[in-house]
């Protein structure tokens, strides 16, 4: 079933804010979801071996899905439902394709070890920030950037996926705040990672404000 | 995703926070048009109504692969 959204900004567009809703930011995006509309997987590279890929993965959990089910309408099976309750909800996380609410009260039904918890943990932060940058047309990027800053000012990193807008939004925050020691952390994060030698020019820049250079 | 890529996803998603550079709907329809007319939509059996895909999703037992564009910036 394929479906295509185009972002018209014509007032009489159906669903103007779809892809907001869905938790993207750019164009174009790709994504696999449910028959209810709800996004399974995320496609990040436009080849057909991501599309090979996340069609495999989106199987494998339709089918962990229905295994499931399957095994909680049979009470006699309620040892191994409860290992493939966790096994599903990983693979959810995984996929982030769960709500982090609905995450929080599965996660408290099972009963999950010290690395599944931080698991977890580091689950919720993601979906926290995935949930900002869905809303920094509302919000605006100062209150994006002072609040994804107050998290990095309370010591947290952000999960892989979520590094870059993370650290360029507290970077953006402490150069503008003159915060030297914030804008060092997100330099040497954002630093690392391959750039073109202008994105590396304005890094450095902003790095400078943050220190107090010229803004 | 490297760096890069990453940076132009940010860019690309402030970059639709900005108004439709003052277009008129009239521009903006006819943007649209020219989206849709375009080739690529017409080699595969897109649906563009959400409701429609979403029902049709729930009647075949298929899930849906959604591509999301933009017509207003071009």
């Amino acid at each position: 079933m394929l479906f295509l959204h185009n972002t018209s900004r014509v007032d009489d567009e159906p669903y103007p804010k779809l892809l907001q809703e869905k938790g993207f930011g750019g164009f174009p995006s790709l994504c696999f979801m449910d028959a209810d509309g709800n996004v399974v997987v995320r496609q990040s590279a436009r080849t057909v071996e991501a599309f090979t890929t996340n069609a495999a993965r989106l199987k494998s959990l339709f089918e962990l899905r229905a295994k499931v089910a399957s095994l909680r309408a049979d009470a006699s099976k309620s040892a191994d439902v409860a290992k493939l309750e966790r096994d599903l909800l990983f693979v959810e996380m995984d996929l982030q394709c769960v709500a982090a609410q609905d995450a929080k009260e599965r996660a408290a039904k099972l009963e999950l070890g010290k690395d599944d918890l931080a698991a977890l943990e580091q689950y919720l932060f993601g979906a926290e920030i995935r949930d900002l940058r869905g809303k920094v047309r509302e919000l605006g990027q100062e209150e994006t950037s002072n609040r994804i800053a107050a998290m990095a000012k309370a010591g947290k990193s952000p999960p892989k996926d979520q590094e870059a807008f993370f650290w360029q939004m507290t970077l953006t925050w402490a150069a503008k705040n003159g915060d030297g020691e914030l804008g060092q952390r997100a330099f040497d994060v954002l630093d690392k990672q391959p750039a073109p030698e202008s994105m590396k020019n304005r890094l450095r820049t902003m790095l400078e404000q943050s220190k107090g250079g010229s803004k | 995703m490297n760096l890069l890529a990453r940076s132009t996803f940010v860019l690309l998603a402030l970059g639709a926070l900005l108004p439709a550079q003052n277009k008129s709907q009239e521009q903006l329809v006819e943007l649209r048009k020219e989206k849709l007319a375009k080739t690529v939509f017409h080699q595969a059996p897109w649906v563009v109504d959400f409701d429609a895909a979403r029902a049709e999703a729930k009647k075949t037992g298929k899930p849906i692969f959604a591509y999301f564009t933009r017509s207003y910036a071009h």
